[in-house]
Formats: structure tokens, sequence, C-alpha cells
């Protein structure tokens, strides 16, 4: 994932509620530059940045939680929602990530492993005893199979909040309250 | 109207650790004082170990109260007033203790509440920094007793909240520091008991100055402006001229600081005790500077005497009545108006306290669930340090989001690595034949890798240095003043 971008334009004099609509605002854009996510289903990459940015956001209303419109909190639960099914596809990914490099040739990488898995796990996993082969083959399988009913769950959610436009509305609360400063 | 002609009083404080005299000429805002007398008498300590104060420390007090009574009429104070605080209110046989006072002394004794105790310390330990026109708009006073800590904060002159501490000095040294000078291992235990209390108080608002006052605030000024050659004229304390002294009061016994250094053996031997306190307040409060005031609760006595009369004690007692009414609304009004920075501060530092309150429960053991508590507190950290790049210090920001960003990093690590194993022991519960055998070898694989980034782990939050962290993070507000 990408560093959090610094915010710009803050003024530390101001009301902390004046700045953490805008660290929201930020943060809910953010969120939205990874909305492909959603769409293709084999974009691990998106999904992770996705999953990461959803948590930024989540955080941010929280920790500023005292002092942003109240509104804007009701956003919330569907975040945690959002970053749970994310989580299960990451934790998927891991798990299949983990057994594709067991399965993978000694020498050879698995392209995105490095992302996933650690440079010691890696090479821990170097070496797989043939008779274990089958057994990892079908694991993958199922888990393929399970990633992409999770998939599934995650998109319908996503889309549902794309119908009842829950971007648009946070962005007006946050925005609506800053003008009324 | 000319200094002759305005009334001399005299207030006696019959505390915890000390029974104290001041004798002043005195204005409503301000007191021209003339005599300022305290006695180690410790009346707490007799109350910490039965409950009572005994017949000898009673002795104690009425001579020490009749010498002071004497003084002051030498002096012409007109008006003595005296007052009993935490130490007395907790003694099971505190009326009739105050009746030998008043016996002897022809004196009522007025034993105050503790909200009243605040209002008469924030008065007397602030009358300077606001007839000088030197006080911020919001500040916050402590008062470090022998048996309880007041904790003040104000804005613009009024009393926003207040709460009293059931830890003093006195108490603390009973408790946690027995040996002269403290093991290393008993300031540990008193360090982590005072992160552990002052981590689960709600603070509505952190003031961005800090004043103390009391007995154990000044000899500690005192020790330092002697110890290591601090300007007289600098009355304050940063967090670093306090851990020296804390560093120099473990290396020598009580007698040789009262030697070296011009204290009272029994104030050398309670300073331990304040230093600590007083650190662990300036860490929960994310300051790294202390202003000392000479002044306290006497002062403030005399100064409302001097505005309310004869009906000062019902006033003060009412004004802290009203505070109590109306603080959950005076501080819902000024959280809303407080700065960024404020805000800032307030949250960084209750998110390190969250974050560094499992680092020690995780060195006794790496529980899977509190691996997780502190991976998921060192995210929040990171996530509101996030918020405030570029606004503040940045070198010491940058500190304290590279040790945070470090700890967070080998957290995750044990985290994924526990999800993992997790799922993989989930996967085993229903695995077919040729899986089981794969699962296994995973799970061994995984297991070996968890152990040893659970020593790494470890290996970092051992040598993770919190008083350091704390101290950056207050460097990171330190001159980001509005």
């Amino acid at each position: 994932m990408a560093k959090a971008e610094p915010i710009k334009d803050l003024d530390p004099c101001a009301p902390a509620a004046h700045n953490a609509r805008l660290i929201a605002l930020q943060r809910l854009e953010e969120l939205y530059h990874w909305s492909q996510a959603a769409t293709n289903p084999q974009d691990v990459e998106s999904q992770h940045h996705l999953r990461i940015a959803v948590k930024r956001l989540r955080y941010t209303l929280e920790l500023f939680q005292a002092v942003l419109p109240e509104a804007c909190l009701a956003v919330l639960p569907e975040l945690e929602q959002l970053q749970e099914e994310l989580g299960r596809l990451h934790d998927h990914d891991v798990l299949l990530a983990l057994i594709k490099v067991a399965l993978t040739e000694q020498q050879r990488s698995f392209e995105g492993a490095e992302a996933l898995l650690s440079l010691s796990l890696l090479k821990a996993l170097q070496g797989t005893p043939l008779p274990l082969r089958a057994g990892l083959r079908h694991l993958l399988w199922r888990l393929q199979r399970e990633r992409a009913a999770h998939f599934q769950a995650f998109s319908q959610h996503w889309q549902a909040l794309e119908a009842r436009r829950v971007r648009q509305e946070l962005r007006a609360i946050l925005q609506s309250q800053e003008s009324a400063l | 109207m000319g200094s002759e002609s305005r009334p001399v009083r005299a207030a006696i404080d019959i505390g915890s650790n000390t029974i104290h005299l001041v004798v002043a000429r005195c204005w409503p805002d301000h007191l021209d004082i003339l005599a300022d007398e305290l006695d180690l008498t410790r009346l707490g300590e007799s109350v910490n170990a039965s409950g009572v104060i005994s017949e000898e420390k009673t002795q104690q007090a009425l001579l020490v109260i009749a010498h002071y009574m004497a003084l002051a009429e030498r002096l012409g104070a007109e008006t003595i007033l005296l007052i009993a605080t935490e130490a007395i209110r907790r003694a099971s046989n505190r009326d009739s203790f105050l009746q030998r006072i008043e016996q002897h002394t022809g004196l009522p004794v007025a034993l105050i509440s503790g909200e009243a105790e605040a209002v008469l310390t924030f008065y007397g330990a602030t009358y300077e920094l606001y007839r000088a026109g030197h006080a911020p708009l919001d500040l916050g006073v402590v008062d470090l007793g022998g048996g309880s800590t007041e904790l003040v904060t104000a804005h613009d002159g009024q009393i926003t909240w207040r709460i009293s501490l059931p830890i003093g000095s006195g108490w603390l040294l009973d408790r946690y520091l027995p040996s002269d000078p403290p093991t290393y291992q008993e300031r540990a235990s008193a360090r982590a008991f005072l992160q552990d209390y002052l981590r689960n108080l709600t603070i509505p608002l952190y003031p961005p100055v800090l004043v103390a006052t009391g007995g154990s605030a000044n000899s500690l000024w005192l020790l330092a402006e002697r110890a290591f050659g601090l300007a007289a004229s600098q009355r304050s304390l940063s967090a670093d001229e306090l851990a020296h002294c804390e560093g120099l009061l473990a290396a020598l016994p009580a007698s040789e600081i009262a030697e070296r250094y011009g204290q009272p053996y029994k104030r050398a031997r309670i300073l331990p005790a304040g230093a600590l306190i007083l650190r662990a307040l300036l860490a929960r409060l994310g300051l790294d500077q202390l202003l000392i005031s000479p002044h306290g609760i006497r002062e403030g006595a005399l100064l409302a005497y001097e505005r309310f009369g004869s009906t000062w004690l019902s006033e003060i007692e009412r004004q802290g009545a009203i505070n109590d009414r109306s603080q959950e609304q005076q501080t819902d009004k000024l959280a809303r108006q407080e700065t960024f920075l404020a805000y800032g501060r307030r949250l960084l530092t209750e998110r390190l306290e969250k974050m560094l309150s499992w680092r020690r429960l995780l060195l006794k053991e790496a529980d899977e669930e509190a691996i997780h508590k502190m991976r998921v507190a060192s995210r929040r950290l990171r996530a509101a340090l996030d918020a405030y790049r570029g606004y503040l210090d940045p070198s010491a920001f940058k500190k304290v989001y590279r040790r945070v960003k470090k700890t967070a990093a080998l957290l995750g690590a044990v985290r994924d690595s526990d999800v993992m194993l997790l799922s993989l022991r989930t996967l085993l519960t229903e695995a077919s034949a040729d899986e089981r055998p794969a699962l296994l070898w995973l799970l061994a694989v995984l297991e070996e890798q968890r152990d040893l980034q659970v020593s790494a782990l470890e290996e970092h939050l051992r040598e993770l240095d919190s008083e350091a962290l704390r101290s950056q993070l207050a460097a990171c507000f330190a001159g980001e003043e509005c």
C-alpha cells in the first residue's frame, strides 16, 4: 500500500472539527481511487489497497468522531463490514500464495508472492516433499472456490453501497458541515 | 491603597505530608508574603498504616500548630484560617483529631472537600501568572500532595474540569518504594502502577501548560537548581530535568540527598515518589515541561477570604459544586472549539499509551489476542500520526513515526502468521486424506516461522524505550502552540 498521503492545507490552529472534515474527505477520495477492485476478482493488488484505504477512513472517522458530524458516523458499520470482506479475501490470497510457492519448483519465483509473504517464509517453503503436492493442489482448488464466493459477497455489498450513493452522502455531510462553519 | 493598610492574615494547611503556614498582607488578587514555613509532620503516614492519626502524630501536630499560631500573631495576623485536607478526610478518628485542635487553638478547623481543595489550589498556584498577564488561555494545575493529587484545568481563569486522585507522594512511597534509595524494581513497579492508573483516567481537555504546586514539586525544583545548576529565575522543570532528578534520587540515600542539597531528610525520602508521579502525569498529558509555583491551597484560602470575607469557605464549596454540575457541559463546549493541535496532543498521547499498555503484557506472554490488540493499537496510532504529518516538529515526528512503524511491522508479521495458522487448522478439520499431510507440513513450517517472528518482536519490545517514545511525542508538540 502506498504511504498515506499527507493532508495539505490544514490549519493547526483552526478547530479540530474543521481539519477532521478535510482529512476524512481526503481519505474518502483515496478509498474510491481503488474502486476497480470491486469489479475484477483477479485484481488482488487493488483489493489489498482498497482494504488499507477502508481501514484508514474507518480509523479517521473513529479518531475524530468527537468533533465530526454525528451523521457521518453511520457509515462506520458499512466500513467494518467492507474491511471484514476484504480481509477474508486477503487471508485467502496469502494462503493461496503460500500454497502456490510450495508448489513452485525451486529457484523459480511466483509473481506477487513477495508482496504477501516474508522472504524467510518463501525460503522455508522451498523443497516441498513430492508426496505432498497432490494434497496441496486440492487445497489450492478448495481455497480458490472459497475465494470466488467471498469476492461475490464483497462485490454485491459494494454495489449496494454504490446504489445507496453512500460515497456522495458522506461527502455531502462532510462538506456541508465545513461550509456551515 | 498603601500596603500598610492592608490586613495581615494567616492560613495553616494541615495536610498529609506537611503542616504549612503562610502569613501575608492580603489583596483580593495579590499577596505580600511575610512568612512561609512548613513542618513535615507526615500525618498521612499514620493514616496509611492504621487508618487513624496516632496519638504521637496528634501531639506533634498540636505543637506545630501552636508554634505557627504564635508566629502569625507576632506578625500581626488579624485572621488565622485552619484548613484540613485529604489525610484528615481519610482518618477514621478525624472528628476527635479536629476537636483537639479546636480546643487547643480556640479556632474552627475547616475540613474542606476535595472539590474545594482543587478550587483553592488553583487560585493559589496561578494568581501570580494571572496578575502578571502571563497566564495562557488554557492551563492545568497539579497539586501533588502526600495523600492525593489534585488536577484542575481552566479556561480563561475559570475552572473547567477537576479531579482528585487518591495517590500522593507519601502514599506512593509507603506502598511502592520502601527501600532507601528505592531499587530499580521498586521504581519500575511504581511506574507501571502510575501508568496503568493514569491511562484509565478520562481527561476531557489537555492543557498546553501545566503548573505544579505542592511541597514535592517545589523541592524537586530546588534539587534540580542545586544539583544541576538550574537558573534560579527558571521556575520550571522539563521532563528531562525530572528524569535527572529521579536518577539522582535513585542513586543516593535520602540522608545524603538531604546533606548535599539542603533538603529536610523526610522530604528527601518522599522525593523519589514525587518525581515518579510528576513524570507520569507529564507523559499522560503529552507535555515536556512543568511550571513550578511555590503557592497553593494556603494562598488560595487567603485570596478567597479577601474576596468573599467570612463566607469564603461556603463560596469556594459552592464553586466546586457548580463546577461539578456544569463540568460536562463546559468541557463539551470547549471540546468543540479545541484546536487541531490541542486535539492532536490528546489523541496521540492517548493512542500511544494504548499501544504501550500491551507492551508489558506481551513481554510476559506473546499471547495471540494481545498481539492482535497491540497491532490494532499501533495501526490506529499510525493513522493518527498520518493525519498530523507535516504539522508537528519534523525531527521528533520522524523518530516517533519510525519506531511506531517498526513496531507495527513486527506485530503484523506475527499476526499474519497467526491468521494463516488459524485458517490452516480450520482446513485441517475437514481435510481429505491427501490434504492432511500437506496441511500438517505447512503448519510445521509456519509454526517455526512464527517462533522466529515472536523472538524478533520480543527483542524489539524489550528495547522499545517507552519513556523515550513519550518524550519524543511530547517534543513533537514543543513550540507548536497557537
